[in-house]
């Protein structure tokens, strides 16, 4: 199925985007936890900044004290100060 | 927490990235790796030499391909969880020692009952059953081979007639009882078969007569005494000139229900007593192993009064196992006892608190209340609530016939 038939059905029939489309999604947590499910790979990680690449570009954090909680096939979770969240689209 | 418990059962590493002497290492790709073959890694923080990460014990050796990939070298930092804690103390002989004591002495304990639990009691009361199985020598602390799960069935269910099923089974240190007990009639109610009458049981005015066996003696609206024959068990049968020539005695049956007057009353003290709470609280630990017991609080000032609670638990390895401690915390709290007149408002309260006690009693029986007055009136020692209640309820009770009610018959009719 094209990806444009898919943006319907999630337009339209009002299916989650996250399950049909791939999408990544973020949860914050009052700017110490960030959870990010769907995301494809860590492309690069310090104490300061997180980038992570999901389906449709990357996602960056930035703040200070960041560390992976865990990290998993599905979802990672980053604790620390979150100062800013930035999406990339491709 | 699970999670963390399941890991330091197993054991984990925490375990330091640091890249080779090329200088082309990259630890996210290393994350990745370990990512796509599901090798588990927790806590990862960067750190001046490199990332610091946690993974389990079993992950170490599967993750030689991902570093070699990768480019990086692992430098195992601290080894952390059970296995490792174990491997530690096999020099000690000590440690040992205390491990196969703390084993045998878990064995040992493993061998008796420490808890009893009754499920689905409702007549019997858990303390009832709980003494009960006291005094057949089922109780906490006894051991697991000298109880018998089928024939402490046969006790419970042969003593208490009301237990219609029972089930008894010992998992882990804990004997657990379910039972079931009897929700309809035990046996059906024998109908009366000896000659009787009903008679009133106490004063009123008949409101509804049934009569299903023997004679009505009254009508509705008719006025009777306590001991008045309602029902009469003696049927005389009569020849054309109404002389009685035969006499058939029955038992009486049916029901009269009439329109009584009940009083009732309860007398209070002129005084009640209070008991406020001063806000002081002591609280304190204590700690029961078997039969000793230890307690550890404040002792309160001498001729000061306290009320005290207890919360107790009890120690369990597992959710059958449990061990002859018990712990809990003690909360006492001082009162300053003192005695004053009632209030109105209190007064009144405790008439609607007899009014209600009473009515209570009497809808249990099934008894129509018409009306319901009650008045407070005081006297030298206090207060009375005299109440005076008008009922609508069956009055009939069965009684032998006595001699004389039966009417005597001249010889020749006898004879006849």
């Amino acid at each position: 199925m094209g990806k444009r038939v898919k943006q319907a059905a999630v337009d339209r029939l009002g299916l989650p985007g996250d399950v049909i489309l791939g999408e990544v999604q973020i949860f914050i947590q009052g700017g110490q936890n960030v959870v990010i499910e769907n995301y494809r790979s860590i492309l690069s990680y310090s104490q300061d900044r997180l980038v992570v690449l999901t389906k449709n570009g990357r996602v960056a954090l930035e703040g200070a004290g960041l560390q992976i909680e865990y990290y998993d096939e599905d979802s990672m979770k980053i604790k620390g100060r979150i100062r800013r969240v930035e999406l990339e689209e491709r | 927490m699970s999670v963390k418990i399941s890991r330091w059962r197993d054991g984990y590493v925490l375990a330091r990235l640091e890249e080779r002497e090329s200088g082309c290492g990259s630890a996210e790709r290393f994350l990745n790796l370990c990512r796509a073959r599901g090798i588990d890694l927790w806590d990862i923080r960067p750190s001046e030499t490199g990332l610091e990460v946690c993974m389990a014990a079993g992950g170490v050796r599967a993750c030689r391909e991902p570093l070699r990939k990768a480019g990086v070298r692992l430098r195992i930092l601290k080894k952390r969880g059970l296995p490792f804690a174990l491997r530690r103390g096999r020099k000690k002989k000590g440690f040992l020692a205390g491990l196969a004591a703390c084993g045998l002495i878990l064995w040992g304990l493993s061998l008796f009952i420490w808890d009893i639990e009754i499920e689905g009691e409702r007549m019997y009361s858990q303390d009832t059953l709980i003494r009960y199985l006291d005094s057949r020598d089922v109780r906490c602390g006894v051991p697991k081979s000298r109880l018998d799960a089928d024939s402490l069935e046969e006790w419970l269910r042969s003593d208490f007639p009301e237990i219609t099923w029972v089930s008894a089974q010992i998992s882990g240190t804990r004997l657990l009882i379910k039972i079931k007990e009897n929700e309809g009639l035990l046996s059906v109610p024998e109908l009366e078969k000896e000659p009787r009458n009903i008679v009133a049981e106490k004063d009123g005015i008949v409101t509804d007569i049934v009569v299903r066996s023997g004679r009505a003696q009254v009508k509705a609206g008719e006025e009777v005494k306590a001991g008045q024959v309602l029902i009469s068990g003696v049927l005389p049968v009569t020849d054309d000139s109404g002389q009685v020539v035969k006499v058939n005695l029955t038992a009486a049956d049916g029901e009269v229900k009439a329109r009584t007057v009940q009083t009732y009353g309860e007398d209070f003290e002129y005084l009640r007593r209070e008991e406020p709470l001063t806000g002081k609280v002591r609280r304190g630990i204590f700690l029961r192993v078997g039969g000793f017991a230890a307690r550890l609080q404040m002792p309160g000032r001498e001729g000061t009064l306290w009320k005290t609670a207890l919360e107790e638990r009890q120690l369990q390895l597992t959710g059958n196992f449990f061990l002859p401690v018990w712990w809990g915390t003690i909360c006492s709290r001082e009162y300053v006892p003192y005695e004053r007149p009632w209030t109105e408002e209190e007064e009144e309260a405790a008439k609607e608190e007899v009014i209600r006690k009473f009515t209570e009693n009497l809808v249990e029986k099934g008894v129509q209340i018409e009306e319901n007055n009650a008045r407070i009136v005081e006297n030298d020692s206090g207060f009375r609530v005299e109440g005076r209640a008008v009922l609508l309820e069956p009055i009939g009770v069965g009684r032998p016939i006595p001699e004389e009610e039966i009417p005597a018959l001249e010889e020749n009719d006898r004879a006849e």
